[in-house]
């Protein structure tokens, strides 16, 4: 009994084991490198001595080994990718076994109980990827979904966030293969035009189909969106990947949407716009004006086939005319300018303001007078993007305008209407990304930047907080980093069921979408702390020369 | 004792190979071979520039590399070429828009192009001339007294340029025929509903030709808000009649000897 005891208490050291170093790998040893270079690798080397010299001889190569077991396993794991759930668990299976036989005959490890840690970093990998681990440090995941994408045209899920009873939902597309009954109806039904067969089966592999991701009791579900909630939607926040290049070309089938891509311009027209670069700027400025309506036209041609008429959620711009304004959300004024960037409060904290994307130009309107009370101009050399964020500095303070051009800067106003820029960017990669308030003290500016010491581009998910200095300007001081990178669109959202505000995003060149809530948990400082106590824990230990087995 | 040696030397080896994984890569190659940041004069005179235009239109072959890069939100999308020309009709030109590819070939009268796999017959191209539309940028900039300004020397391909950067309103170029009577195309609508744009001329201190041109601008799209474009157009090889040669791309040849039209 003593003994059954003593050999469970020893499979739960293992399975911890097996959990907590790669835990550490994704946690304090990456992270090391990633922002360090050179100077991480010589930390890690540190770092792994010290922990060696804390394995007595008898059990040393025995651990070493099982470490390295559970680490190649786990990383071994989060890079298969199959398609069929079927496939890669028969992989998984196969890898863990061949490496558990290699371990045991090299590191002469304890069979049942390194099988045991092995098989604990597989399951543990199907609740939440060995990448994703490291927004632990800083986020509880609600959530970590797919959507099926094919990334040569769609690197990211798209994100057109519309409101819902309760709170908010997201409107984007997945991959929709037709069964072979269903493309042998359709295609011996294509007889419309002379190319519809073409059209067809030349699609037939490459579709999409609209669907919604709904808050059932605080999970994101995959469900047909509702004809009320297309309505709500702008498409031409589902098309950013290819625009104007492809057009997304929507049908309804079923009462479902489906959508697939064909090029804009015929090879000819292609052909005849490549060999003009001088016209560039403007033939492309043309093409994009003309894809945007053809798409406005398809998607509200589909919502009519479907029983509705366009409903857009909110203030936007519809044909120089600011529209949705008022009680009745009835009234429009007409306004030079292309779209709208949000709502916010940047003259005064108090007063309603629209804040709109124009010609090269950032324009406040305020809500109660009626009118822009103030504007900013772009030059050629200094343009102003579409990618604008927007969030208070400080606590209760006026919103800021997050723009991300290259480098990224941050533009306030002040309640007589002049723009400051109070901050530049250090590096052309940096990205704002949202600005999460009530969650500290001070808003977290949410960025993705990369290393100031390495030279590499890459950028991780991180958070800043302005301090602002003596003349006006300021400085962003970092809080938090989360070493995961490919972590875009950012979407605070309010999901029926949950009660503070969360964050969904996509995983670039995936389809992975996460749902992440913010957490004060010390969940670094206590995996460093217990790093530590196992370190000094091995120092104290004496194993008993023959036994050759120990407590780690 | 010995194993201890070895201990170390392969401790040595494996602290290096890891550390080589961190010092500084090989960069990418980047399309624009090199871009201009300071300015150097305010007030340029436009002689030099007028005069490497006139030389680049009477040119008589080139190849030609350009990408169109749209930023849209957090997304990038791009148009890129790569071609040959020959004038007055001959042209060889690969088309990647997004993940689209298209080639086209042109000889006089007979022109092909290439979707996937298989070429088929198209229409000939009627301009086949990548320098023309400049010069409407410089008359238009002349005529309304633009300043011109001179930023830094810069290697681009395979010598030093001068740089000249002038801004003018979107719209002063004419379009592509089949762009021509499209809403939204037209200059007053261009110049109201665009920003201004910067194109930068870089031309060769040796050759006198054009070797670069690339554009800043901000397209203003309804729905969609303020989209930057940058483009960039490489000219090489110009005028040299071993490496800018047109020639029938074999696959066609291949098909046309098969006797698929």
């Amino acid at each position: 009994m003593v003994k059954s005891w003593k050999t469970v208490g020893l499979w739960v050291w293992y399975v911890f084991w097996a959990l907590f170093a790669n835990a550490v790998y994704v946690w304090i040893l990456r992270p090391l490198v990633d922002d360090l270079a050179l100077y991480g690798v010589l930390a890690v080397i540190a770092i792994i001595l010290l922990w060696m010299t804390s394995l007595k001889r008898p059990i040393r190569r025995r651990w070493l080994m099982y470490t390295l077991f559970v680490l190649i396993v786990a990383e071994g794991y989060s890079t298969l990718a199959f398609a069929s759930k079927l496939k890669q668990a028969l992989v998984a299976i196969v890898m863990l076994v061949l490496l558990w036989l290699l371990a045991m005959l090299i590191g002469r490890v304890r069979p049942v109980a390194s099988l045991l840690g092995g098989a604990s970093v597989l399951i543990a990998q199907v609740f939440l990827p060995l990448n994703d681990w490291a927004f632990l440090t800083h986020f509880r995941v609600l959530q970590d979904a797919q959507v099926n994408l094919r990334v040569q045209n769609s690197p990211e899920a798209p994100f057109a966030v519309i409101p819902v009873k309760g709170g908010q939902a997201i409107i984007t597309i997945d991959s929709h293969i037709p069964t072979k009954q269903e493309l042998e109806q359709r295609a011996i039904s294509a007889t419309d035009s002379p190319d519809a067969l073409y059209n067809v089966l030349q699609t037939a592999q490459g579709e999409y189909e609209i669907v919604e991701l709904k808050s059932v009791g605080g999970h994101l579900k995959k469900v047909v969106p509702s004809p009320q909630d297309l309505a709500r939607v702008n498409p031409l926040d589902l098309v950013r990947a290819f625009f104007p290049y492809e057009l997304a070309n929507w049908y309804v089938e079923n009462g479902r949407v489906y959508e697939y891509l064909t090029p804009f311009l015929t090879d000819q027209q292609a052909v005849e716009a490549a060999l003009d670069p001088a016209s560039y700027p403007a033939s492309f400025q043309a093409i994009a004006n003309q894809a945007s309506a053809k798409e406005v036209a398809n998607w509200d041609d589909c919502l009519a086939q479907l029983g509705v008429k366009p409903d857009r959620s909110g203030v936007y711009i519809s044909n120089d005319r600011l529209m949705g304004l008022g009680a009745a959300r009835g009234s429009a004024v007409t306004m030079q300018a292309e779209s709208v960037v949000g709502e916010g409060h940047f003259t005064t904290a108090q007063d309603n303001q629209i804040l709109l994307v124009g010609d090269n130009s950032l324009h406040v309107y305020d809500v109660n007078l009626g009118r822009i009370v103030a504007s900013y101009q772009g030059s050629a050399d200094n343009p102003v993007p579409n990618d604008i964020r927007i969030g208070p500095l400080v606590s209760g303070g006026r919103d800021a305008v997050f723009v991300n051009a290259s480098p990224a800067y941050i533009l306030t106003v002040s309640p007589q209407g002049t723009w400051k820029r109070v901050y530049t960017a250090p590096s052309q990669s940096f990205r704002f990304e949202t600005v999460l308030t009530g969650v500290r003290l001070y808003p977290e500016i949410l960025t993705n930047d990369p290393s100031y010491i390495r030279n590499s581009p890459v950028r991780y998910f991180s958070a800043y907080r302005f301090v602002p200095s003596a003349d006006g300007d300021g400085q962003l001081v970092r809080v938090w980093r989360v070493f995961r990178t490919n972590v875009v669109n950012e979407t605070p959202l309010h999901l029926q069921g949950v009660p503070s505000e969360v964050l969904a995003l996509d995983i670039y060149g995936t389809g992975d979408y996460l749902i992440i809530a913010p957490s004060n948990t010390p969940v670094l400082p206590a995996a460093c702390a217990a790093l530590a106590a196992i370190i000094v824990g091995g120092w104290l230990y004496r194993p008993r020369r023959n036994e050759e087995e120990g407590s780690r | 004792m010995k194993s201890s040696r070895w201990r170390l030397l392969g401790l040595a080896i494996g602290a290096t190979l890891l550390a080589t994984g961190c010092t500084p890569g090989v960069q990418s190659v980047s399309i624009a071979s090199g871009t201009a940041t300071q300015v150097v004069s305010r007030q340029a005179a436009w002689g030099p520039l007028v005069q490497a235009i006139e030389k680049s239109e009477a040119a008589s072959m080139y190849k030609l590399q350009t990408a169109v890069n749209i930023q849209n939100g957090n997304l990038h999308t791009s148009f890129t070429v790569y071609g040959t020309i020959q004038q007055p009709d001959m042209a060889s030109i690969q088309v990647h828009e997004n993940n689209f590819n298209i080639a086209f070939y042109q000889q006089g009268q007979v022109a092909y192009q290439q979707d996937g796999t298989i070429w088929s017959p198209a229409q000939p191209v009627s301009t086949l001339n990548a320098y023309a539309g400049y010069r409407d940028v410089v008359e238009y900039a002349m005529a309304h007294h633009f300043p011109l300004v001179q930023m830094n020397r810069t290697y681009v391909v395979d010598e030093y340029c001068n740089v000249y950067r002038v801004i003018v309103p979107n719209g002063t170029v004419s379009l592509p025929a089949f762009l021509g009577g499209a809403p939204g195309a037209s200059s007053t609508e261009l110049s109201s509903h665009a920003s201004e744009v910067a194109y930068v001329f870089y031309v060769g201190q040796t050759t006198g030709y054009i070797r670069q041109i690339q554009t800043q601008s901000v397209g203003v799209v309804d729905s969609v808000g303020s989209l930057i474009m940058q483009t960039s157009t490489i000219f090489q090889d110009i005028d040299n009649t071993q490496l800018a040669k047109v020639q029938i791309p074999v696959s066609l040849a291949q098909q046309l000897e098969q006797g698929v039209q």
